[in-house]
């Protein structure tokens, strides 16, 4: 049986690897539900944690192999734990003090070795508004996947990957459009409560399939028709939403005018 | 069924077919402002052969020029289908697709995706699997999106699988971005045996970074 103790001994054995490092890390960042302390022993995946590295392991190829040889044994520890695994994220100094990462490097985190250069980032507000539109470019991927619905045999795998890829990242373009920065799953409390139109009565059986051990081609394809119904109610609710809250001119400005 | 000007449906507007360098086939179905349900329209035009199916109000064709942050490949989206799209029903509606005034932000936005995705989806993973055609494959095809969205930059959108890397020279006569795409196709055309190497495969990945942080300097 998976238990805190298992997450706990992956995690200080990470931390171990990271530490041979020396210099070359400035610091590693734990976010995510680890980090807030809300681990479900079984579910919650490993490892949501950025290890920034020094600039210069990126100019010098001995000192990035060195380095990263070192990464990736840190992530076959991980893996062979037997938890949910996937690999961490890593950038150089320079790199994270102009990412998008900074929001939540900061809200929901906390260092585990190094400086803490959280409070050095500013964010990059370069793609601000292109960041408020991504709900739009995202319900294109949606749509692509309206063709499982259709299918006699719908493959479960993919659809439950469909499922789980729409919780996390409609729910969170909805809430990035809507000007509130969150991530899944509080994005979905936040968008049920930012549009309190929007129709959620099947979004409950969307989250089952997902969590379903052994879902049928039946259950598959409702869930998708549901997961695909939700997508374009909240396409008319946030354009909308976007059209009456002045921040349309602004939108529009990201066009060239036409001729 | 493949939408034809010999069929009728009165509830498109328009209908056109594109290829995207990157992306294959798909077919744009542009509905009436007041459509609301689109099931019957899917139904009647999916098909394999017609690749991606996209459907949008008339007055949603905006959308069609805000990035997927999650298909980066679609990026000039907006250019084929406007110039190069095959209107195969209803009203030539293309013109009305706009594009977006500050293309260079194309760039920048798949430089930051590709820190976030290619890193962790990619490189540690295949490395960690020991996947390194995987790998390989994968940086190949990343480091031909990033040219791309780099020549969107400077609205450069005609381009093909096979003329890309030509473009994308002219286009930036940098000669650290040349020499490390040359490094490139040399370390993806070793010697026997170099491949199966820890170093050799790091070595590449290293060359990869080194080409996505030149390219970041032309972002700025």
């Amino acid at each position: 049986m998976i238990t805190l103790e298992h997450y706990q001994e992956a995690l200080d054995r990470f931390k171990r690897r990271c530490e041979t490092l020396g210099e070359r890390v400035v610091a590693v960042i734990l976010f995510g539900s680890m980090a807030r302390g809300e681990i479900s022993p079984g579910e919650s995946d490993i490892l949501d944690a950025i290890v920034i590295l020094h600039d210069r392991v990126f100019a010098d190829k001995a000192e990035f192999c060195q380095t990263f040889g070192v990464l990736v044994e840190a992530c076959k520890d991980l893996e062979s734990s037997g938890l949910p695994f996937h690999p961490f994220l890593y950038y150089s100094q320079n790199e994270f003090s102009h990412s998008f990462l900074s929001y939540f490097s900061l809200t929901h985190s906390k260092v585990l070795l190094g400086s803490d250069v959280r409070e050095s980032t500013g964010g990059s507000d370069r793609h601000g508004s292109l960041n408020q539109l991504a709900f739009f470019g995202c319900r294109r991927l949606m749509q692509r996947a309206a063709r499982l619905t259709d299918l006699h045999t719908t493959d479960q795998t993919a659809a439950q990957s469909t499922v789980e890829w729409f919780l996390k990242a409609m729910f969170t373009a909805a809430a990035f459009a809507c000007g509130q920065e969150t991530f899944y799953p509080e994005s979905v409390q936040l968008v049920r409560n930012l549009l309190p139109e929007l129709n959620l009565e099947n979004l409950d059986s969307v989250i089952a399939f997902k969590r379903s051990q052994a879902p049928t081609p039946t259950a598959a394809r409702e869930a998708l028709r549901h997961a695909l119904d939700i997508t374009e109610d909240l396409n008319d609710l946030l354009e909308k939403h976007l059209r009456s809250n002045n921040r349309w001119g602004r939108i529009a400005s990201l066009w060239e005018p036409r001729p | 069924m493949t939408p034809s000007s010999s069929t009728f449906d009165s509830e498109l507007v328009s209908a056109v077919k594109y290829d995207l360098p990157f992306g294959g086939p798909g077919l744009l179905l542009v509905t009436h402002n007041q459509n609301r349900d689109t099931s019957g329209l899917r139904k009647r035009y999916a098909s394999k052969e017609s690749g991606d199916l996209i459907w949008l109000r008339r007055s949603e064709l905006w959308q069609l020029s805000v990035p997927n942050p999650y298909a980066v490949h679609t990026f000039p989206l907006p250019y084929w289908i406007r110039e190069e799209g095959e209107v195969t029903l209803g009203e030539d509606v293309r013109s009305e697709i706009p594009y977006l005034r500050f293309p260079q932000r194309l760039l920048a936005a798949h430089i930051e995706l590709s820190l976030f995705w290619i890193r962790t989806s990619l490189i540690l993973s295949c490395l960690t699997s020991g996947n390194h055609t995987r790998l390989n494959a994968g940086l190949k095809r990343e480091r031909a999106l990033l040219m791309q969205s780099a020549l969107l930059a400077r609205r450069i959108w005609k381009i093909s699988a096979e003329t890309i890397r030509g473009v994308f020279l002219q286009a930036y006569p940098d000669p650290e971005l040349g020499a490390l795409l040359a490094a490139m196709d040399a370390a993806e055309n070793p010697r026997a045996g170099d491949l199966d190497r820890a170093g050799g495969v790091l070595g590449q990945v290293w060359l990869h970074e080194r080409f996505v942080q030149e390219l970041s300097k032309q972002a700025r």
